[in-house]
């Protein structure tokens, strides 16, 4: 009876502690090769994208040809773990996107036949779902007697396309360290440079809201645009505009298209928490949204939520 | 009989000797350390999270350098961070995030670099590892001398030991 007593206590505890310690909803990160690096190395591959010649990474190609990538992002993944981040492996990610490719291809235009344009870094983005990227690239700088290393590693926030985070510079000059010594040297001198800056960005989360992205969309069979003045005492795309105003942290957000079938707003500043039933959770661009979902609800209009991770949301109005 | 007395009154007078010799070291050590005198040249970084740097401090008493070393060192990495020295070593940030760290947490710091004899087996000492206590010795002024230092500093370790103090926030913390 005594031991049932204090099992329950425990458990109690524990419970207890979970709902003090829940928390904001953590990034996710992901180390890739940058487009240069790849180019440089001859990883890419020239496509012909509707008349437009362009190159594309072959991130797989890159990872199996070349030994020194996979040092170097099994260094960084390893670095990040120490700090508290577990970042996604890209060879496991890009078998999802294999997959996800084998879908893709199956798919084509009703009218034309055309085929969907995506390139594998839209791919990877949008299968991964890392909410930041972290693009490394060096070059070897060799004048036949000494070697040296350029580094640079950038942060970026998948969702706003802005640079948080980076590093960059040249090691010193070395005659005799093997290259994968010098990479290692390299990243290990300018990792900590890095991630306190990708602190200092978390900090601006926190302090002032998570950046997000939200679209706004209208199904073509519905009656009513944006424009429309039937829900209140203004357009339907200002009644959304005053919404965001009294929910962003500080009001903060940009208008960046508003036309009578769809509205784009950037740097959406959105809280890393919220309250529900007593306890705290980690708020995402979903949760969000949601709120402005229920406040069209409101005004009798029917919606349709849809994320791009934690961070990119879009509502189309007239159905589901 | 007299000669053990003899022997007895020499002991505690070395003793007491010894005593007083070590606490004049610990009050010059704190003396020292209030001035926080002293400027670091980045040598390099053989790993992640271990710094090797090279620690200037400007003092009247050599025998306290590598002591006063130490603590410098762990004295910039904490507060001031490491200046990049050309192509040899990249700008290390510090590891507290707001200039008033030092008095927010006046108490910790002090009972963390609080010397407390020859041996200073007190908390800064254990991520410090001193390579050479001496390497340069120039007179600066008629009592005071630039003693060159050469340390090692496990960051990671140090920044562990903040964290799990609640001193500094890690990475991840609010996640």
């Amino acid at each position: 009876m005594k031991l049932k007593k204090q099992t329950l206590v425990i458990i109690i505890t524990l419970l207890a502690a979970n709902v003090s310690f829940s928390q904001a909803k953590k990034p996710t990160l992901m180390v890739v090769p940058a487009d240069t690096w790849c180019f440089e190395n001859g990883y890419t591959q020239t496509i012909n994208n509707q008349g437009v010649i362009k190159d594309i990474p072959l991130y797989q190609m890159a990872l199996q040809r070349n030994s020194d990538l996979a040092l170097v992002i099994t260094q960084i993944n390893g670095l990040l773990s120490e700090r508290g981040f577990s970042a996604k492996d890209l060879s496991a990610e890009l078998k999802k996107v294999e997959a996800k490719a084998a879908e893709q291809e199956l798919r084509a235009s009703k009218n034309t036949g055309a085929e969907v344009s995506e390139t594998p870094v839209e791919a990877l983005k949008k299968t991964a779902k890392a909410d930041i990227i972290l693009e490394m690239s060096w070059a070897i700088n060799d004048n036949g007697l000494e070697k040296q290393v350029t580094f640079i590693l950038r942060g970026l926030d998948a969702y706003t396309g802005k640079q948080i985070a980076e590093t960059s510079g040249t090691g010193a000059p070395d005659f005799s360290s093997p290259l994968p010594l010098l990479l290692e040297e390299a990243v290990s001198s300018r990792i900590d440079k890095f991630l306190a800056s990708l602190q200092t960005t978390f900090d601006g989360w926190f302090h002032k809201g998570r950046e997000i992205n939200l679209g706004i969309r209208v199904w073509d069979d519905w009656g009513y645009d944006l424009e429309s003045e039937d829900f209140g005492d203004d357009e339907l795309g200002f009644l959304i505009e005053n919404w965001l105003n009294d929910n962003c942290v500080n009001g903060a957000y940009t208008t960046m298209d508003a036309e009578a079938t769809m509205m784009n707003f950037e740097q959406v500043r959105i809280p890393m928490t919220y309250e529900r039933n007593g306890r705290i959770r980690g708020m995402d661009a979903r949760t969000w949204a949601k709120g402005l979902s229920a406040y069209l609800k409101d005004l009798g209009i029917i919606n349709k939520l849809t994320i791009s991770g934690l961070g990119e949301a879009t509502l189309y109005l007239g159905s589901k | 009989m007299k000669k053990t007395l003899l022997f007895i009154a020499i002991l505690f007078f070395t003793v007491g000797t010894t005593n007083a010799q070590s606490r004049r070291n610990k009050k010059k050590a704190d003396t020292e350390t209030a001035k926080w005198n002293y400027d670091i040249e980045c040598i390099g970084e053989a790993k992640a999270g271990v710094y090797t740097l090279k620690v200037f401090s400007i003092l009247r008493d050599e025998s306290i350098a590598r002591v006063q070393a130490s603590k410098n060192a762990v004295h910039a990495v904490i507060f001031q961070g490491i200046n990049a020295q050309g192509t040899k070593c990249t700008s290390k940030p510090a590891l507290a995030r707001s200039p008033n760290l030092e008095t927010e947490f006046e108490e910790f710091f002090n009972i963390f670099f609080e010397s407390k004899g020859k041996k200073d087996l007190n908390n800064f000492s254990k991520y410090v590892n001193v390579i050479d206590g001496v390497t340069d010795r120039i007179k600066v002024s008629k009592k005071e001398y630039r003693i060159g230092t050469l340390v090692t500093v496990n960051v990671a370790l140090l920044r562990k030991t903040l964290e799990n103090e609640n001193i500094i926030k890690s990475l991840d913390s609010g996640f």
